[in-house]
């Protein structure tokens, strides 16, 4: 039984690469168009073991939708590893998205492997 | 009394003949720059598939953008602009909402959904504009300025957002416009292609009704049902295509439209802003800049994006249609008549000697002409100083050669980025440039006559756009 | 005048012109309505084939991008021109977010869709924009041969940049130097900001091969391009190890405006030099008559960050009369607030009111502190 993963993100294409790479590593996919969205599912009984999310998303962004999540404000633990996903690769925007809570943040391009080894390591601590 | 009568029948005469030489060569303008914007458009479709190689978020010399929005009285959408204005797909943007001294709810809507606070501290430079009553500050999204002021009108309010950022860059948006997610990286593109002598660009205005929106985007383009908006939808896309993107060719005057232009924040502070004794800002502000830069001896270019970004309501009811028409020739003499000096005048160029009079010539004299045409025509063949044909000749000219610039308009469109992609819309588009020709256009001349009047008269009326948000039925006319 | 017109001797029958005008306007018409209606249902039709196809050709792409052979060539000829078209796409969209091992794989799936013989001859007969598209393409699939192998020449600042880029991230550049070299050979005016971007990378690698080339040569640069390389240098930080700063510091006194601005931000980062401490010079650097300038110059100081660059700051502050130049001068101080005691910024005034309180709810945004009385 693969553990379970939600992504969110709004560029398609990045979302079929993802589902596509973790369903074929044993893990069951979940996938959100926005921050918005995603708040919404985490406010439910999902429980994932991990979310991978874009920073630039309309409605409801990443890091802010991290912060949320930490602080408590949806029904998911707040302690969710999540790893965030970018395309900002200045410094200072990674030290922003360390400091909103995120575990880890990877920008792109990104190597799918490198990925799939945080996601291994976050998952099953 | 034989003589009176012989007289009037010349005068007739040869303002008939006038009228035809008139629309003539009006319409071979429309055609040449019709023609011109082909090549241009051509070039364009190129560029706009040309990937950049490299990646925008990550470079620091990405300029920031200021996207200004006063707001008077939106307390139904201001809400939801906001929001997807703060969505946009940019590296570096600010939003600045300046609260024109609205009568209702927009302010508080703003606190509560934005969270914002009150900056105690005073403004430290001079704005000029109406009194500030305070800025606001998010804490939720950095992004956010609010600023809170006495009433003064659109080009007050904008001038109060120019003066409070310190982005390079400013984009002047009307609070129900709605911005495509990525607007802002096609509108800046000539910024990077140039970035010491582009001064200002425009961006392209689609009609908006009957479109699908969902949280301030538009989801499905679709053509209005009814017969205003569609009239509109056809006429915005010829006015691009045979107007605006041909002008551009030659580097000419452009028509930013209010609703969406990028400009260099310091050299608009340079000619000191917005007027606000103006009706049509935009048109205002552009050749300001033109004879500014030219005075002053400065490089610059002006630029237009033909991909389209931006989409507004349109008015459905020919009351408020007329309302907004009337206004938009009125600013438009006013603006001419204070700019007159640029006429025929070499110092400025290009723009001085050939464009500015041409489009002098075609948009301000030509509905005025084409509309004196259709009386004095018939009224030449009732008095048998000009035969039938003539009239029938003016006819081709004026509604048969509109008919095909329109059709132009569509297949130029189609040709390029092709948004409405279903050939049954297509279809509806070219009906509706037969009608566009037929009453409507008729119609637009009464409109421009009153325009005139009404600019003599000194009529100075904003008016009031009745907006009911983009999931509600338009208002009905009080 | 009833029913023609008399041009010189001859008299056309109104009728004729008429008839002429509405022969023209009737094929007019039916013309575009042709090619109109045409256009749009063959670009429909198109449209429509592509997304029929798009699914199947994205998982079958996907499956064997992941795979550990992939086997591309296989693959390739059986595709349909459509799907092709769709497959290059996917390509282009996949390759600007992966990086690795999928995306070497990708690559191979480029050269069996024959993309890099396209853009071989694309460079040799193309438009500009089609031969800027080819570089694209060599850049995104990391071949640099049908550059090579084209007969070429990069003509347009834009090409020239992304020749540059091409060499550079194909390991083909002698040195970054040369990277350098090549981009700012010939180049008069300013580069677009792929341009500048291209150079700030490149000048990463070999800032010191950059610095010393731009000491050399900046004489002959017009302002803006001067301008341009100046801000570069700005971002590169404290790469920079050897040589002196002398031409960063004339420039700090030379006649254009925006040159001035851009070596002070500039010298931001070389608040480690001794040199550039001279109180002399620091003093007529703060009194530029250029308000825009002079901003600069406050936050060059604020950069330099320690407690007498601070100092100096805060004095310099106390006589600006320029609002703007005064507000870029205390959003600079309050960065550094640590380093001065709170008697000075009461001098300041409103001007330190309003860039701290906009400081505090900057970090407030971002949810360091939690909100307090500002």
């Amino acid at each position: 039984m693969g553990d379970e993963i939600l992504i969110v993100d709004d560029d398609e294409t990045l979302r079929q690469l993802l589902t596509h790479r973790l369903e074929s590593a044993g893990y069951t996919v979940r996938v959100c168009e926005d921050g918005q969205a995603a708040a919404d599912l985490l406010d439910t009984e999902y429980e994932p073991a991990l979310a991978i999310c874009d920073v630039m998303m309309p409605r409801l962004d990443g890091t802010r939708l991290v912060r949320m999540i930490r602080g408590g404000e949806l029904t998911v633990r707040s302690d969710l590893p999540i790893v965030m996903l970018t395309s900002r690769g200045q410094e200072e925007h990674v030290l922003e998205g360390f400091d909103s809570g995120a575990d880890d943040y990877v920008t792109k391009p990104f190597r799918a492997q490198e990925l799939l080894a945080r996601v291994r390591r976050y998952a099953t601590a | 009394m034989h003589s009176t009568t012989h007289l009037a029948v010349t005068v007739f005469g040869v303002t008939g003949l006038f009228v035809l030489a008139y629309y003539l060569v009006v319409n071979g303008y429309y055609f040449c720059l019709h023609i011109l914007a082909l090549f241009e458009l051509r070039d364009n479709v190129r560029e706009a598939n040309w990937d950049e190689p490299f990646r925008r978020f990550a470079s620091p010399f990405y300029p920031g953008i200021a996207l200004v929005v006063p707001a008077y009285n939106e307390a139904a959408t201001i809400e939801e602009s906001v929001q997807s204005m703060l969505s946009l797909n940019y590296p570096e943007l600010e939003v600045v909402v300046v609260n024109d001294g609205s009568t209702d709810a927009t302010l508080k809507k703003l606190v509560e959904r934005f969270e914002l606070k009150e900056i105690e501290a005073e403004v430290p430079f001079e704005v000029p504009s109406e009194e500030i009553h305070g800025t606001y500050r998010s804490t939720r999204y950095e992004e956010l300025l609010v600023v809170d002021k006495v009433n003064g009108g659109k080009s007050d309010a904008l001038n109060a957002g120019i003066w409070l950022t310190e982005m390079p860059l400013f984009c002047a948006v009307d609070s129900d416009t709605l911005i495509d997610r990525d607007a802002l990286l096609q509108i800046v593109k000539p910024f990077l292609k140039r970035p010491g002598t582009t001064v200002a660009t425009g961006g392209v205005i689609r009609v908006a009704n009957e479109c699908s929106v969902r949280d301030g985007l538009v989801k499905e383009v679709n053509l209005p049902k009814t017969g205003l908006p569609g009239l509109q939808v056809m006429e915005y896309l010829r006015a691009f295509y045979s107007g605006r993107l041909g002008l551009n060719r030659l580097n000419g005057l452009i028509l930013i439209s209010g609703a969406f232009g990028l400009f260099r924040t310091d050299v608009v502070r340079e000619i000191g802003g917005y007027r606000h004794d103006t009706i049509t800002e935009d048109f205002d502000i552009i050749v300001r800049l033109h004879r500014y830069l030219t005075d002053e001896g400065r490089e610059y270019t002006v630029d237009f994006v033909p991909e389209p970004v931006a989409w507004t309501e349109v008015p459905s009811s020919r009351r408020v249609l007329g309302r907004q028409r009337r206004r938009w020739f009125r600013g438009m003499v006013e603006t001419v008549v204070t700019n007159r000096g640029m006429l025929f005048n070499p110092s400025y160029g290009r723009v001085g000697t050939v464009i500015f009079p041409f489009f002098v010539a075609a948009e301000m004299f030509g509905p005025l002409i084409e509309g004196l045409g259709y009386i004095i025509l018939p009224l030449a063949w009732y008095f048998g100083v000009l035969s039938i044909e003539f009239f029938i000749v003016f006819f081709l000219l004026t509604t048969g050669f509109g008919i095909f610039l329109s059709w132009f308009g569509v297949f130029s469109e189609v040709w390029s980025f092709n948004r409405y992609e279903d050939p049954r819309q297509i279809g509806r588009l070219l009906w509706y440039g037969v009608l566009e020709n037929f009453g409507y256009r008729q119609w637009k001349t009464i409109v421009a006559w009153q325009g005139l009047l009404e600019y003599f008269r000194g009529v100075d009326s904003w008016g009031v756009m009745e907006r009911g948000g983009f999931s509600v039925e338009n208002h009905k006319d009080r | 005048m009833q029913g023609a017109v008399a041009v010189g001797e001859y008299s056309v029958p109104i009728s004729v012109i008429l008839s002429v005008l509405g022969l023209l306007v009737g094929i007019g018409l039916i013309v575009s309505l042709a090619l109109t209606m045409g256009l749009s249902s063959y670009r429909s039709l198109k449209a429509t084939q592509r997304s029929r196809v798009r699914s199947d050709v994205q998982s079958e792409l996907l499956s064997r991008a992941f795979a550990p052979e992939p086997k591309w060539d296989e693959w390739a000829p059986t595709l349909s021109k459509t799907e092709r078209s769709v497959a290059t796409e996917l390509l282009a969209e996949y390759l600007r977010e992966l990086d690795g091992s999928e995306a070497d794989s990708l690559k191979q799936l480029g050269v069996a869709l024959g993309i890099p013989d396209e853009a071989r001859a694309d460079l040799e007969r193309g438009h500009t924009f089609v031969r800027l598209q080819a570089l694209t393409w060599l850049i995104r699939l990391d071949d640099p041969d049908p550059y090579h192998a084209a007969s070429y020449e990069p003509t347009t600042q834009a090409e020239r940049a992304a020749v540059a880029r091409l060499l550079f991230q194909t390991g083909q550049l002698d040195t970054p130097a040369a990277g350098v070299e090549l981009l700012l050979d010939g180049a008069t005016t300013e580069f677009s900001v792929f341009g500048q971007d291209t150079l700030y990378r490149l000048a990463r690698e070999a800032p010191d091969a950059m610095f010393a080339l731009a000491a050399n040569r900046y004489e002959a640069w017009s302002d803006a391009l001067l301008a341009q390389v100046l801000l570069v240098h700005g971002q590169l930080g404290t790469g920079i190890r050897t040589a002196d700063v002398s031409w960063l510091t004339s420039n700090l006194e030379a006649d254009d405006e925006g040159v001035r601005a851009a070596a002070a931000s500039a010298l931001g980062s070389f608040g480690w030099r001794p040199e550039l401490r001279d109180s002399r010079f620091l003093a007529r650097a703060t009194a530029d008559s250029s308000p825009r300038v002079r901003g600069a110059v406050y936050e060059m100081l604020g950069s330099w960050g320690d407690q007498e660059a601070v100092t100096i700051l805060l004095y310099a502050l106390v006589s600006e009369e320029d609002p703007r130049a005064l507000v870029r001068g205390t959003n600079a101080l309050v960065r550094r607030q640590d380093q001065i005691g709170h008697s000075g910024p009461a001098i300041l005034g409103a001007a330190w009111e309003w860039s701290s309180e906009h400081a505090s709810y900057d970090s407030v945004a971002r949810g360091h502190t939690r909100a307090t009385q500002g």
